[in-house]
């Protein structure tokens, strides 16, 4: 193209190095290659200037129009300079002048590419209008309000006009602020239309790209350090559990060290399986303790959740007199710390026989019982189940238990399984409960309460890598079925825990 | 102070608005303390008119009645017998029975028994403890007295108490089934009166599960908070009343009532810093900063990593997210119990340290100066290790409902990360979150997991056996498992109750979620 009779502009010139960007980008040429397309810029759109160094093959094509582009460039602002003061030259009036300057000035910014300054200007002088506008609709809505009010005697048709004022000020405020957000909106869009804005972006998404590169880097290093920092303690009783030192004396040594590896005496790293095949041979009581909590976890994982899930039906879909009251008394009870009710039931139950050799009972009566309080997350569950599926149901003919299992019921699998998997994980990590209600009976112990004595002062000095051991036994299972179950753990989490 | 009209008000600033409502709240105080008392009073007095009514036609159904309606008064379930109405009259029936035979053979015993009186008091229900007496008895039956302990059971304070309690609920179910049972032959009376049909036993039936669904379900749940729940709450508040500790444990010795000199053992502030009140006094004030710091740098924290592992151009988000999860997956007691061991004295930290030559670092037992302040901080940052996982699940789900064109029309207008993430994400998250921190709070405040395993209370240096890092709830756990004080845990469980509530209220009035639900621009 021929740009020695074009009027050229810095938009021109913009656009075109943003073209050659692209097509640097897309095609990958570098300067010094592609010699094929050197010829055919050769061929039709060289400089003559440019000749030269053109011939010599140490400039592209892109080079040459570019170069050839910003020369008319300087040519066009040149002649443009020279036709604004031949104009300014023949006025002689200052009014005019100054009119003719602030066109002038008005034609170089949009050649100079600076057409959201030209644009600026008018729209500060729309927004200058429009305020002032609305400034006199209000004013003059004020005043005919107070001639009215003005004019009545004091009573009820007096405030009556008050009010309706009152009313129709915020009404016009309201349409006003309406007004000025659309104008704001529409400036702020054809803002985004002028050349130096979309320039502007244009340059803003290169560097960008290249931030972009640098805070991601960051962002992986950042969560490399939180990984680790989060899974060393994990790491570190697995380690620990493995530990198989023997000692001065020839025993295996099991308390708490200030190592974390050591090695024994022929340089072999002091690993073993110890640890765990103590746990199998020797009379801990430890299997006794897995399988009460085992025992414990699954019963009370089935009746709470019958009970949670007979409570949120009936809290979320039911509309009884006292529900209200309901909801608001068990909000309140859950104010109450927790413990304060164990004292009593530890009392109640061991009157009944449900502690020490009965404490299994007497946990998972205590666990089932009061866990309709904890209705929380299924009562939103259900919540977002659309009532017209039950009022089809009902319009069918089924009865509100039948709603219960054939429409509701099947709607909520993942909330049913994070509440199955909530309850059966509780057991394994309840300690307060536990070590209160089979308070010195070992054979009901959980394995909560059993390790916890492990670590007594008297006995950690042998029984701390067993601990470790143990611990690991006792995780494995649990972060397996909590992993593979994961999604409706999340899904339970932040689906019915959060909603205000 | 100058008020704003509405246009005014409109126009002022951000910062301005805040401290209009705020001074204008405590300006409004005194009208709606005014306006509350009122309504308690209307409420009150509603409940008075409806005792009235209630009253009213208890007498006039008897007035009016049948021989059948008034027969009913006394055999519960009679008239729905007698006019066809199996079902409901057999269940009136059983309940009567049960009721009165409860009270009259065990109930009347222990309610009697709840005045707790002590053996001087001279009234025929005073209680007697157990005592171990010397018993000489004649067994060969010639003269001589082989002589031995024998052990004499007297009554059990806490048994009288919470059988007491149970037989007085019994009672009150009594009377409620007698009143409804009232109704149901005012109901017969009017349906015969207006030759409408009675219900019949299989309505009752279908009723059952259907339109008195709730009653069904609602039953079981409610009877287990009743029994497990309430009861053993009520029990506490009484027991906060008595002089239950270790002198006057049942069932060798009673307690009795002593009104409020506990209270005013709570209040003396007078001897130094061993008293009681000073002790909860001072756990109160590091249970309130302790729950501000768990929920608030969980929060913010675990926000931050939702941020970071959720950017846009991050891969393996589901690693991530996976490891860090597995901190909720392993039971708490075996991490925390494992990380108390970590920075014990002769735990692997000091042990690194002692093995390089350098000082112990006493976590647990704190500075020789500042005795308490290394183990609070100890149990803040390893709090944030055990909740930030949990709170990034949670912040992640309300993430990724943020509409994404919010966060593009501020980017076309030239706003930074910061400001997006100040202006955007951070006031959307407060808003959905809102009640949610409230309830973390609360929770944080009776969190009794993370205290006992990592420092069992801290060093036990406060009186009346608290530790530098007990909250109110291990201290309850301790005074009532190593000291047997349990009027003393019932009294710090009735003002924990007292601050959660009063808390819960105040910051529930201030959330702007209860105000206005889609205004948060």
């Amino acid at each position: 193209m021929d740009y020695s009779n074009m009027t050229v502009n810095q938009a021109m010139v913009d656009d075109l190095v943003f073209e050659h960007e692209q097509e640097f980008a897309q095609e990958k040429i570098h300067h010094k290659s592609d010699m094929k397309k050197l010829k055919f810029a050769a061929e039709k759109r060289v400089c003559r200037s440019n000749w030269k160094e053109f011939a010599n093959g140490m400039l592209t094509r892109h080079q040459v129009e570019e170069t050839a582009i910003r020369m008319r460039y300087q040519e066009c602002l040149h002649e443009l300079q020279n036709k604004q003061e031949l104009e300014l030259g023949t006025l002689t009036d200052p009014d005019e002048i100054e009119a003719c300057k602030a066109r002038q000035q008005d034609e170089i910014n949009i050649f100079t590419g600076r057409d959201d300054i030209v644009l600026k200007a008018k729209q500060q002088k729309e927004s200058a209008e429009l305020a002032s506008k609305q400034k006199e609709e209000l004013a003059s809505l004020t005043a005919t309000y107070d001639e009215k009010i003005a004019a009545l005697p004091e009573g009820e048709e007096k405030d009556a006009l008050v009010a309706e004022k009152k009313n129709a000020l915020a009404d016009l405020n309201r349409a006003q602020i309406h007004e000025s957000a659309n104008c704001v909106v529409n400036q702020k869009r054809d803002m985004t239309a002028t050349h130096h804005y979309k320039q502007k972006q244009r340059s803003h998404k290169s560097s960008l790209r290249r931030n972009r590169i640098i805070v991601n880097t960051t962002i992986y290093i950042v969560l490399v350090i939180l990984s680790l920092v989060w899974l060393s303690p994990f790491v570190l009783l697995v380690l620990q559990s493995f530990r198989n030192e023997v000692g001065s004396g020839g025993e295996i040594v099991r308390s708490m060290s200030g190592y974390v590896f050591t090695f024994n005496d022929d340089g072999s790293p002091a690993l073993g399986w110890d640890n765990y095949i103590y746990l199998f041979t020797e009379e801990t009581g430890f299997w006794r303790w897995y399988l009460n909590t085992f025992i414990i976890a699954v019963v009370v994982a089935a009746g709470v959740t019958v009970m949670t899930i007979l409570t949120a039906y009936g809290l979320s879909r039911l509309r009884f007199r006292g529900r209200k009251l309901i909801m608001n008394l068990m909000l309140v009870l859950g104010m109450f710390p927790g413990f304060l009710t164990m004292i009593v039931l530890y009392w109640l139950l061991s009157w009944w026989g449900l502690t020490q050799e009965g404490a299994l009972g007497g946990i998972m009566l205590v666990d089932i019982a009061s866990s309709g309080m904890g209705y929380y997350v299924t009562k939103g569950f259900f919540d977002t189940i659309p009532r017209s599926l039950d009022e089809a149901a009902r319009v069918d003919g089924a009865t509100r238990l039948q709603v219960l299992y054939k429409v509701i019921l099947p709607m909520s699998g993942p909330i049913i399984v994070y509440v199955v998997l909530t309850a059966f994980m509780g057991p394994w990590a309840d300690y307060i409960m536990a070590s209160y209600i089979a308070f010195k009976e070992p054979l009901t112990y959980n394995v909560a309460v059993g390790l916890y004595e492990w670590l007594d002062k008297d006995s950690i000095g042998s029984m701390f890598t067993i601990f470790c051991a143990g611990g690991v036994l006792v995780a494995i299972p649990v972060t397996i079925l909590f992993m593979a179950l994961q999604r409706f753990y999340v899904e339970g989490v932040t689906g019915g825990a959060v909603k205000g | 102070m100058q008020t704003y009209t509405e246009l005014e008000y409109l126009g002022l600033s951000r910062m301005q608005k805040a401290w209009y409502s705020f001074l204008m709240f405590w300006v409004l105080l005194p009208g709606r303390l005014w306006k509350f008392c009122k309504f308690i009073g209307r409420f009150f007095k509603k409940c008075g008119i409806n005792i009235k009514k209630d009253w009213v036609d208890i007498t006039r159904t008897f007035k009016y009645g049948d021989w059948k309606t008034k027969l009913s008064y006394f055999v519960l379930g009679f008239s729905n017998l007698a006019h066809g109405q199996i079902l409901r009259g057999v269940v009136f029936l059983v309940f009567e029975v049960v009721f009165i035979v409860y009270t009259a053979i065990w109930g009347w015993y222990w309610m009697a028994k709840l005045c707790l009186a002590v053996p001087e008091s001279g009234s025929k229900f005073a209680q007697t403890a157990t005592e171990v007496g010397e018993v000489c008895i004649d067994i060969t039956g010639n003269g001589d007295l082989v002589c031995g302990e024998e052990t004499i059971y007297g009554d059990n304070s806490l048994q009288i108490l919470i059988y007491g309690i149970a037989s007085i609920a019994v009672c009150i179910c009594l009377l409620i089934t007698w009143r409804m049972n009232v109704k149901q032959c005012r109901m017969i009376q009017e349906n015969l009166a207006a030759n409408k049909e009675l219900a019949t036993n299989k309505d009752d039936g279908m009723a059952i599960i259907d339109k008195k669904f709730h009653v069904t379900v609602m039953a079981l749940p409610l009877i287990g908070i009743l029994i497990f729940t309430v009861m053993p709450i009520i029990v506490m508040i009484l027991i906060a009343f008595t002089n239950f500790d270790l002198g006057h444990q049942p069932p060798t010795n009673i307690f009795t009532w002593v009104g409020w000199d506990n209270w005013n053992e709570l209040f003396t502030w007078g001897n130094g810093s061993n008293t009681f009140g000073a002790t909860f006094g001072e756990l109160l004030a590091w249970t309130l900063i302790w729950a501000l710091f768990a929920t608030f740098t969980n929060y913010f924290l675990g926000m931050a990593v939702a941020i970071l592992i959720n950017k846009k151009g991050i891969k393996l988000k589901k690693v991530w997210r996976t490891i860090l999860v597995i901190t909720i997956a392993v039971p708490q007691f075996i991490s925390l119990l494992y990380i108390s061991k970590i920075f014990d004295e002769s735990g692997l930290i000091n042990g690194i340290r002692l093995s390089n030559g350098n000082d112990g670092i006493p976590f647990w037992t704190g500075g020789e100066r500042f005795r308490g302040l290394l183990p609070r901080v100890m149990v803040i940052v390893i709090n944030i290790w055990v909740g930030v996982p949990y709170l990034m699940l949670i912040t992640t789900g309300v993430l990724m409902n943020i509409p994404a064109d919010l966060y593009e029309s501020a980017k076309i207008d030239g706003a930074n990360a910061w400001q997006m993430f100040a202006r955007i994400t951070l006031p959307y998250m407060m808003f959905v979150n809102g009640p949610y921190l409230l309830t973390s709070f609360v929770s944080n405040m009776n969190n009794f997991n993370v205290i006992y395993f990592l420092t069992g209370g801290g060093p036990k240096i406060l009186g009346e056996n608290a530790g530098k890092t007990d909250l109110l709830v291990t201290w309850i756990y301790s005074l009532t498992v190593t000291n047997s004080e349990y009027y003393k845990a019932a009294i710090v469980g009735i003002l924990v109750f007292l601050v959660v509530a009063v808390i819960s209220l105040i910051v529930y009035q201030i959330l702007p979620s209860n105000k206005n639900e889609e205004d948060f621009s």
